[in-house]
């Protein structure tokens, strides 16, 4: 789902990638914050256990929903980049139109797959209203609000490139996310 | 047998049209429990099995270990961590290929795998090799190969994967791998040797061994050479969990780089932040997901027939590694490590227990043969990295491999031959 990086002509595709670069700039900024939230509150445990003989055990819960959160805006910029992982066999041999009805398909049944994933995630969030966690004792409906935040950003997105095909999001040499 | 089939086989299918491995996953495990259920689709079954899932500690130990190793590839700690061992063992025939596999195991000890260390290191080790005369099929071959001990040496991505879904102790998977780690690289070193023996590869004759540059070096890299010691004596004492090591980790090259050496800038930082969260985000969605696939393989009971039948094979368990040794060779040439791990860890660690075999030397055994499809065509990450550093052609680098493909193998038939090699430091150590 990599997408192309050069500013389209057409309005509405020009709109779109303003949003999707719009959309990888907030997730990619309240992902960073997520994760450095992870990291700190981890050190901070093991300084103030080891240290200062300090138990701190509500802060694996908290770097747990950090984490889902983490994945949920992270996973809305990834999918714009096109970071996620895919077993790439013959697609850069395809001519253009195969190529074209090749990057639809695949959106739509992403769409498709996204969007049951978002309802149930909204299901199970109404479901465990009431379930608590263990520690600071909020709903695990915010658990699955992570979950869904990013599987209803996916539809989104997916949709669009189901309906458009790919669109531009990023100026040429814009840098984009690779993995290490 | 015939749902294993469809099972694997519909998964596959998804990936090779071009669907991203957690669609394909999602997919099909939604067409699964449709099929095999009793009326209607509960979707909210994947959010729940998804959020437990992430809901657990463990699994923070990957984004973390991933952003340590992209710290210290930001910084000068690589390049520290390369002259060091350039000046311990540059002084034999062959001695930047003998650096390169001492540099990628040092570095294998803070990464957790080995397209850090080929994308980390790579470039540094290949261009110190060029510019000294070394033939560059031969710079590519040896870095590619000693980037596969990237996954074997803890910390390990593969392994926290593996240890989480098997449930086996993660501190005792990460001990596990250390002498299997080792065996590798010695191998790797002795094939510099053959190789620079028989003349059929250029390498400059040796430089005499410098003792002071040996010190110089050696206090330039003390800094980053604590981090494997902090990482897995941590660990081992009970200081901290394998999480809390990867956030020690990650911290500790965040202050080396930062505020130490001063050549690590906010913009380096945040955008080490930004390629960890891409690289993290993909794993975990599909591990999560992943789960999900999992578990309904067991509620259809594939598992558990794979465990019937495989225990009632009789044949000697030796025989029986090495069969589930050339069918993860095959599987990594076309998937990566954690894919696999994710997919095929609940079927074959009840079919492998239930054929007596040790869980923990089985998963040593499964992650070092999948760890090989980083270096095999058609998809091999680390192939694509030396493409891209040494300019050589894709056919080039994958023949310059070649010879390197034996140490590897032979550690790998020894692992299976002699088990001790992964189960003895645990044992030892009370794991």
């Amino acid at each position: 789902m990599r997408q192309e990086s050069a500013i389209p002509l057409s309005a509405v595709d020009r709109l779109a990638c303003r949003l999707l670069r719009a959309v990888t700039l907030v997730c990619d900024l309240l992902g960073v914050l997520l994760l450095a939230g992870v990291l700190l509150l981890i050190v901070a445990a093991v300084v103030a256990r080891d240290l200062l003989n300090l138990g701190m055990p509500w802060t694996e819960e908290v770097a747990t929903l950090l984490a889902i959160y983490a994945v949920g805006f992270g996973s809305l910029s990834a999918w714009v980049r096109g970071e996620h992982l895919l077993v790439d066999l013959f697609s850069h041999r395809l001519p253009p139109l195969a190529l074209a009805l090749q990057y639809r398909f695949t959106a739509i049944l992403s769409c498709g797959f996204f969007a049951l994933a978002a309802w149930g995630a909204w299901v199970m969030s109404e479901m465990s209203a009431n379930n608590r966690t263990v520690s600071l004792g909020i709903s695990f409906s915010y658990l699955y609000y992570g979950i869904f935040v990013g599987f209803a950003g996916m539809t989104l997105l997916s949709a669009w490139q189901a309906l458009r095909g790919r669109v531009a999001w990023q100026a040429v040499g814009g840098s984009g996310g690779e993995a290490p | 047998m015939l749902e294993l089939a469809i099972f694997v086989g519909g998964l596959l299918v998804l990936m090779i049209i071009g669907l991203p491995v957690v669609v394909a996953i999602g997919i099909t495990s939604f067409v699964a429990l449709g099929v095999t259920g009793s009326g209607g689709l509960p979707v909210e079954l994947m959010s729940l099995r998804m959020v437990q899932t992430l809901n657990n500690f463990t699994l923070l130990a990957i984004p973390l270990f991933i952003l340590a190793a992209n710290i210290m590839n930001t910084g000068s700690t690589t390049t520290r961590i390369f002259d060091f061992a350039t000046a311990l063992v540059g002084f034999t025939r062959g001695g930047l290929g003998h650096a390169n596999v001492v540099a990628s195991s040092i570095f294998a000890t803070m990464s957790g795998t080995a397209v850090a260390d080929a994308a980390g290191l790579g470039s540094i080790e290949i261009k110190a090799m060029k510019e000294r005369g070394y033939d560059l099929g031969y710079s590519a071959g040896i870095t590619a190969a000693s980037s596969v001990i990237g996954p074997i040496l803890p910390p390990s991505i593969a392994l926290v994967v593996y240890g989480w879904l098997a449930n086996v102790s993660i501190g005792a998977l990460f001990m596990a791998g250390i002498l299997p780690g080792l065996l590798m690289a010695l191998l790797l070193m002795g094939m510099t040797v053959a190789l620079g023996a028989g003349g059929r590869v250029a390498m400059p004759a040796p430089a005499p061994f410098d003792g002071r540059e040996v010190l110089r070096t050696g206090r330039r890299a003390v800094l980053p050479l604590m981090m494997p010691a902090i990482i897995v004596g941590g660990i081992w004492t009970g200081f901290f969990t394998p999480t809390e090591a990867g956030a020690v980790a990650s911290l500790y090259a965040i202050v080396l780089g930062g505020l130490i050496y001063r050549d690590l800038s906010l913009k380096a930082l945040y955008l080490s932040f930004r390629r960890t969260l891409m690289f993290s985000v993909a794993i975990l969605l599909i591990i999560a997901v992943s789960s999900f696939y999992g578990w309904i393989l067991v509620r259809i009971g594939i598992p558990q027939t794979l465990a019937g039948e495989v225990a009632g094979i009789d044949m000697p368990t030796v025989f029986l590694l090495l069969a589930f040794a050339l069918f993860f060779l095959l599987i990594g040439c076309f998937m990566s490590v954690v894919e696999s791990i994710l997919i095929f860890t609940p079927i074959v660690v009840p079919a492998a227990m239930a054929a007596g075999l040790d869980p923990i030397h089985f998963g040593i055994v499964m992650v070092i043969t999948l760890s090989v499809g980083v270096i095999t065509p058609p998809f091999g990450n680390v192939l694509f990295l030396m493409v891209g550093i040494t300019r050589l052609r894709y056919g080039q680098v994958v023949i310059a491999v070649l010879p390197f493909l034996l140490p590897i193998l032979a550690t790998i038939l020894i692992l299976i031959a002699v088990p001790s090699v992964a189960t003895w430091l645990p044992d030892l150590l009370g794991y």
